[in-house]
């Protein structure tokens, strides 16, 4: 009688467990709640170790970094010497177009996409899950950091945003996460579309017109319509064009004539390996000095 | 003999620890972002504890996985609440012995994980399910180190200490 008892309880603890996970999971589908204050516990626990780790990390990588290098160095300095020559070359082309670009945008009033402040951060942690495209950088609330700040990679290409902020860390979602989603524009039709992560390839773009002329290699930029990225980031490249299903998202018609397709689906090359990268840059909201101390994020 | 709540701050310690290393592993060396840590430390515990210590060893341990992930809260928990419960009916109706062994039952637990989220992903509606061979990589590599671990590990100290126990002789 005391063991079936037991058992019975057993089952239902294990059910009980079991049916809150499931219930707390459904609604954060439901309502897109992130369940803030139990993220932020176990991350403010975890960032300080986080912090030094990566410290620790970083110091131990670049040593043997800088040994294993060491012998292709020479080589390697005079490829590169070769290469100084060749982009003063292009810089020298570039400041023109630049004086032009400046000219033309004063015409036309439009502000420059890296306006504003930026601060630099370190990547100190990624998802050890690999099921959601996340790292966790060295940046938090202390440095001025808030929410849905764009990230971008030292070249100016984009990384993604910030989803979670913590006091000493911040959680950033890479563009390559499916459940992200950025507003994209042509660089040369200036078609716009949204761009998110796939499983077939690292990123693709959907919303594209089939009547919008797009080119295999055309550099994808961001529109700066979505609200959070600013205009004319650079996102990647256009590796495939296919005819897309009449809805984006739904199974492609089985014999469906090209002709009947609303929308194009790209297949994008990223401008850079985000899930390699070491150090960002993240947006500063523009009442923000960088960095500020001690500005806790709003509950 | 501690108390019931010195045993849930270890292992919450432990835990956060686990969790911790493997933010950063990925960092060194890309591949390792595959191996379950957290896996093989409910795993282990849970071969070794009563059902409901299993059980509650599992949410823990996967709650603190979800806050660290960055996903949904309750995802990795439910799967692996689910799976320490199996692994406690396990050691209960079997004798489970040698580290080896424990290796094997952990890639097993960590392959059973991996297929209870990605239904639960699927259920819910969520893109991006990750594919058969990210699956078995990640209960490769988490048997691999776990049976490295746990056959390796205590070798490595039985040789240490005989070597001591020489050097204690030799002087």
């Amino acid at each position: 009688m005391q063991a079936l008892s037991r058992t019975a309880r057993n089952a239902a603890l294990l059910l009980g467990l079991l049916m809150a996970f499931f219930l707390v999971m459904s609604l954060q589908v439901n309502r897109g709640s992130t369940l803030a204050v139990a993220r932020g516990t176990v991350a403010g626990v975890v960032s300080p170790l986080q912090r030094i780790g990566s410290a620790v990390g970083g110091l131990v990588t670049s040593t043997w970094g800088r040994y294993v290098w060491l012998v292709t160095a020479a080589r390697e300095n005079e490829a590169l010497r070769q290469r100084v020559a060749e982009l003063q070359r292009r810089v020298a082309a570039g400041d023109a177009a630049k004086r032009e670009n400046s000219r033309l945008r004063g015409l036309l009033g439009i502000h420059a996409s890296l306006a504003g402040e930026w601060i630099g951060a370190r990547v100190a942690g990624r998802d050890f899950t690999q099921r959601y495209e996340t790292v966790t950088i060295n940046r938090g609330s202390r440095d001025g950091i808030e929410r849905d700040a764009a990230v971008i990679a030292p070249g100016g290409a984009l990384v993604g945003r910030i989803i979670q902020v913590n006091l000493w860390t911040s959680t950033v979602q890479l563009i390559t996460d499916p459940l992200s989603g950025v507003g994209a524009r042509l660089a040369d039709s200036r078609a716009t579309g949204l761009v998110s992560g796939s499983s077939a390839s690292p990123l693709r773009l959907d919303y594209i017109s089939t009547r919008a002329e797009v080119t295999e290699g055309e550099a994808i930029v961001t529109s700066g319509e979505d609200g959070i990225y600013p205009a004319d980031l650079m996102i990647g490249h256009v590796t495939k064009i296919d005819v897309g299903p009449p809805v984006p998202g739904t199974p492609r018609v089985p014999l469906m004539r090209e002709e009947t397709a609303l929308f194009k689906v790209i297949l994008l090359d990223p401008a850079i390996d985000v899930l390699r990268i070491e150090n960002v840059l993240v947006q500063l909201p523009a009442s923000v000095p960088a960095p500020v101390a001690a500005t806790e994020e709003e509950p | 003999m501690t108390s019931p709540l010195g045993r849930v701050s270890r292992l919450v310690l432990l835990f956060l620890l686990v969790g911790t290393v493997q933010t950063l592993l990925p960092q060194i060396w890309m591949p390792l972002g595959y191996l379950d840590g957290m896996m093989i430390a409910v795993g282990l515990v849970a071969l070794r504890t009563s059902f409901a210590g299993a059980v509650w060893t599992g949410a823990l341990g996967g709650l603190i996985q979800d806050s660290l992930a960055g996903g949904i809260i309750g995802l990795h928990a439910f799967a692996k609440t689910a799976v320490a419960a199996g692994l406690a009916l396990l050691a209960d109706s079997f004798a489970v012995r040698g580290q080896l062994a424990e290796a094997v039952i952990v890639a097993t637990a960590t392959a059973v994980e991996g297929m209870i989220v990605r239904a639960l992903l699927l259920f819910l509606g969520w893109p991006g399910p990750e594919s058969t061979v990210v699956l078995i990589t990640r209960a490769g590599v988490t048997g691999l180190v776990c049976g490295l671990g746990t056959v390796g590990l205590p070798l490595l100290v039985a040789s240490w200490q005989r070597r001591q126990q020489r050097g204690l002789r030799w002087r």
